[in-house]
């Protein structure tokens, strides 16, 4: 009789130290507190922290009122799913900072703001908001959720991809690229003229590369971007089909596996377990890569000597052949029309919807992203400002860096990446494989592109579309 | 016997070469956690005593130019370039590469006379020339009629003599040795009592590339390469706090670990020696479970974790995963194996069911409770999504992994830093595999030993 009350008061016992362990809600603060979750590194998470000091005395000043705004620190993988699972419970931020891309992924859901809907929007309409910001990075906020395009964020931080070339391998080639009538001193400035770089540069019995490149779409984004080739495309009647099947989009990437396949200058960096071309340039075996600002500081510690320049553009043939420019058309006229191209990447702020102080949060992602402040965050840690104000101030400095000015140069000829809900599941199980098949031979580029458009109509599109 | 040696040293060099292509990556870990920030990407793993500098190019041809040669010592600077009255004070004109901290800039066909500069730092600092006392309200150099000028005894300028003769000269006092390579020559260089490495040569006409080899003591190279003050980062980062981390991957992999292996041993025993009502189909339906991806179970039990109001709590981080299945049918089939004439037997002794359980169940089942403890705290211990989105990331309760993510961007990650995070990471597993082995080697030959 003593042994079953034992057994039965266990359970109980149990369950009594478990309720007991549930906390209590706490009363909700009067004072305005805004929560932001970023993904900064230690060292701009501390400018960070000074931005926001400058933000409070601005609006101490402007309303007279004190705020509190927290910033924490959350990592960058699994951030949307942490994000996602907050919403869940009611614990998420007022504000957080995303990537460029995963903003679409938020707004489908329902759980961020619509910017241009909030009462102290700041712009008569979007077309005019997006006149103080470089254009790529600012659409990757306008998402057209059912036929209605609204701004979901303010981009924050931008990146782009230009070309970085090894000058030590440039300069034990110096000979070899004179007598092929080269300038050792100077970037390639069209395809025809990079493969005649890397071609020189190739010495496949030492095993170094005139180029290397990563096989991902967005990697390969500048190459479709360039020729002009849309992958996703809105149809007359609102809705969103796949276009990579396009003749400019199978142009842009045969032109990218003929420089594995047909020239033999590409070092297959995408095939798995390959050196990759981050890690050959330093190891100086690439002598050329497409890569973004964030590996400068990296190859200088790493005390490699390189230089970076802008994207080559396509020649003038293919303009002609893809119908960018007429037949008949000028140097000149190629010049103006037909121009390096890069893609984005970067973050951007949102701002939720059960914030409590979404006007509160707008007025402060708006101070961020604003010009006064983008100069600030720009000297301070020699990133790429997104206001175009800060921009052509920044330019102007002498005490930038040129590399940075080569991608701020680049960037305004970059293009935003296709706007899907699901852009990482495309790009990692659809167009990614069909590409490496494409590289490998395995598949023609048209072949490939068909059986990723199938894809991309199925799984991708057809919940957009619904 | 000849032949079981050949077969003996086979099995031996395939077993070395498996293990050392298994502990490939522990290697690489090791070595990356001590490798200066920025030479983690970097093929090099031995210290190399040799480095080149710049390749420099010396023109004959130009000799009866004027060429004025600046250069300026600043590693710190970011840019430097130089206004004067031969570009009309324009500070964006003519830019200084850098190589190794010496700004450097050669100027061609400048006019003879009075020359009057400064040097431009970061784009808004305008300096004098820290190297030249000539100076009045700019720094002043006089440049004559034809031949090389300098705005200082330069540190690694090869200068022009007369009769066709070139002094090779690097200033490099801390250098063991230096040799200049051109024309696929390694010349050696003499060290002066002021620190410069010099060599006079006599060449016909033209232009030459040329570059010098600086050969440096070894412990230098070594530092060059290798460092500890990665685990200094780690350790003392204000911004990192890396013991609390530890701590509580420490509380949540034990406490996991710990529990776990005690209630699976409990109901272990239950359901393999004791009868009770639907047990055969209890135990079906929580073998059928195991079947479910864990993902599943995610939202559901994040949903009563927050319910509970357990976020930001050691609770959310244990209570989830101590209903562990495959650690219940892990010790019913072990505790199934006792034979039951032992447990009839301590009953006939008048033992009780606790005396039962801790003289019987518990000894006999230790090494399978260690192995599953073992488990539980390698599972826990590097946990990241759950631990990730139970804690807010404001939360003192966030664990290692979650910590060592940190070091990982968007687009680049600190793998100097996040190796030597890794290093501190695999101590407590390491530690307790050297502890538990006896019980493993004990698990397994029990079976093999009769009485």
């Amino acid at each position: 009789m003593k042994r079953k009350k034992i057994v039965l008061l266990i359970p109980f016992l149990l369950l009594a130290f478990i309720f007991s362990c549930a906390k209590l809600k706490k009363s909700e603060d009067e004072k305005i507190i805004l929560k932001v979750w970023e993904t900064y590194n230690n060292e701009e998470h501390n400018v960070f922290l000074q931005v926001i000091e400058n933000f409070k005395k601005y609006y101490k000043e402007k309303y007279n009122k004190d705020i509190e705004i927290i910033a924490d620190r959350v990592p960058f993988d699994a951030l949307v799913d942490n994000i996602k699972t907050a919403c869940l419970a009611r614990i998420n931020p007022d504000i957080a900072r995303v990537d460029a891309l995963k903003v679409i992924e938020l707004a489908y859901h329902k759980v961020i703001e619509p910017l241009d809907k909030l009462p102290n929007f700041d712009a008569k309409s979007i077309e005019e908001k997006r006149k103080d910001y470089i254009e790529a990075p600012f659409n990757s906020n306008i998402i057209d959720i059912k036929g209605e395009e609204h701004l979901y964020g303010l981009p924050e931080q931008t990146t782009c991809l230009a070309l970085f070339r090894n000058l030590d391998l440039f300069r034990e080639k110096s000979a070899e690229l004179k007598a092929a009538g080269l300038d050792p001193n100077k970037a390639p400035e069209d395809w025809d003229e990079f493969i005649k770089y890397a071609k020189v540069l190739t010495d496949e019995k030492k095993n170094i590369y005139g180029f290397a490149m990563a096989n991902s779409l967005w990697f390969t984004l500048p190459f479709f971007n360039m020729y002009k080739a849309e992958i996703i495309k809105k149809g007359p009647d609102g809705k969103k089909y796949c276009n990579i099947t396009d003749e400019r989009a199978i142009y842009a990437f045969q032109r990218k596996v003929d420089l594995y396949q047909k020239h033999k200058i590409e070092a297959g960096a995408w095939r798995a377990g390959a050196i990759g071309p981050d890690q050959g340039f330093i190891n100086k075996v690439y002598a050329m890569i497409l890569i973004g600002p964030w590996m400068i500081q990296r190859f200088k510690d790493s005390g490699i000597n390189y230089a970076v320049s802008l994207i080559p553009k396509p020649t003038k043939q293919d303009a002609i052949k893809l119908k960018l420019i007429p037949e008949n058309a000028t140097d000149e006229e190629y010049h103006k029309e037909i121009t390096t191209s890069t893609n984005i990447g970067g973050n951007n702020l949102v701002i939720f919807r059960n914030s409590k102080y979404k006007e509160v949060a707008y007025e402060f992602i708006n101070y961020v992203t604003g010009k006064e402040n983008q100069i600030f965050w720009s000297k301070s840690l020699g990133q790429i400002p997104i206001n175009l104000k800060a921009y052509d101030v920044i330019m102007a400095d002498t005490a930038v860096i040129p590399e940075i000015k080569i991608f701020m140069q680049q960037l305004l000829f970059a293009k935003v990446p296709p706007l899907v809900p699901l852009y990482g599941l495309m790009e990692s199980d659809i167009v990614n494989p069909e590409m490496a098949l494409a590289l490998k031979g395995d598949k023609t580029v048209e072949q490939a592109f068909k059986d990723a458009a199938i894809k991309i109509e199925q799984e991708i599109l057809k919940q957009v579309n619904e | 016997m000849k032949g079981d040696n050949i077969r003996n040293f086979f099995i031996h060099l395939f077993l070395i070469c498996g293990v050392i292509i298994v502990l490939l990556p522990l290697f690489w870990m090791l070595i990356t956690a001590f490798k200066q920030i920025g030479q983690g990407m970097k093929f090099t793993f031995f210290p190399s005593t040799e480095s080149y500098s710049s390749s420099y190019i010396i023109d004959f041809t130009e000799k009866y130019n004027n060429k004025v040669i600046f250069e300026y010592i600043n590693p710190s600077a970011q840019t430097v370039t130089i206004a004067g009255t031969f570009n009309n004070w324009d500070k964006e004109k003519n830019q200084l590469k850098n190589d190794n901290g010496i700004w450097r800039i050669e100027l061609n066909d400048l006019p003879a006379g009075k020359l009057e500069y400064k040097f431009v730092v970061n784009g808004s600092q305008w300096i004098y020339d820290p190297d030249n006392p000539n100076k009045a309200d700019n720094s002043i150099l006089e440049i004559g009629e034809k031949g090389i000028f300098t705005n200082k005894k330069l540190n690694n300028a090869t200068q022009i003599k007369e009769n066709n003769k070139v002094l090779f000269k690097y200033f490099g006092p801390q250098y063991k040795k230096v040799f200049v390579e051109f024309q696929g020559k390694v010349i050696d260089l003499l060290k002066d009592d002021e620190g410069y490495w010099t060599t006079l040569m006599e060449l016909p006409e033209g232009k030459y590339s040329y570059k010098f080899i600086l050969e440096v003591p070894f412990k230098t190279a070594l530092n060059s390469l290798y460092t500890l003050d990665n685990f200094k980062k780690v350790l003392f980062n204000p911004d990192f706090p890396f013991s609390r981390f530890f701590f509580n991957s420490l509380v949540v992999a034990t406490g996991c670990a710990f529990l776990t292996s005690l209630f699976c041993l409990l109901g272990g025993y239950a359901f393999a020696k004791k009868q009770f009502i639907f047990k055969d189909k209890l135990f079906l339906i929580l073998l059928a479970s195991m079947m479910v991806p864990g993902m599943i179970f995610m939202v559901p039990q994040f949903a009563i974790v927050n319910k509970l109001g357990w976020i930001n709590s050691y609770w959310a981080m244990i209570i989830p995963h101590l209903g562990n299945v495959f650690g219940l049918f892990l010790l019913t089939q072990y505790i199934k194996t006792i034979p039951d004439s032992l447990f009839e037997a301590a009953k006939i002794d008048g033992a009780s069911e606790l005396q039962v359980f801790r003289i019987i169940v518990l000894p006999l089942s230790l090494p399978i409770i260690v192995t599953l403890f073992l488990l539980t705290f390698i599972g826990q211990w590097s946990n990241f999504l759950w631990q990730l989105i139970v804690n807010t990331p404001n939360s003192p309760y966030r664990t290692l992994p979650v910590g060592l993510a940190l070091f990982r961007g968007q687009y680049a990650t600190d793998w100097e830093l996040m190796m030597a995070g890794a290093c501190f990471s695999i101590l407590p597993i390491a530690i307790l595999f050297l502890v538990a082995q006896r019980f493993f080697i004990e698990g397994m030959t029990q079976g093999a030993v009769k009485e």
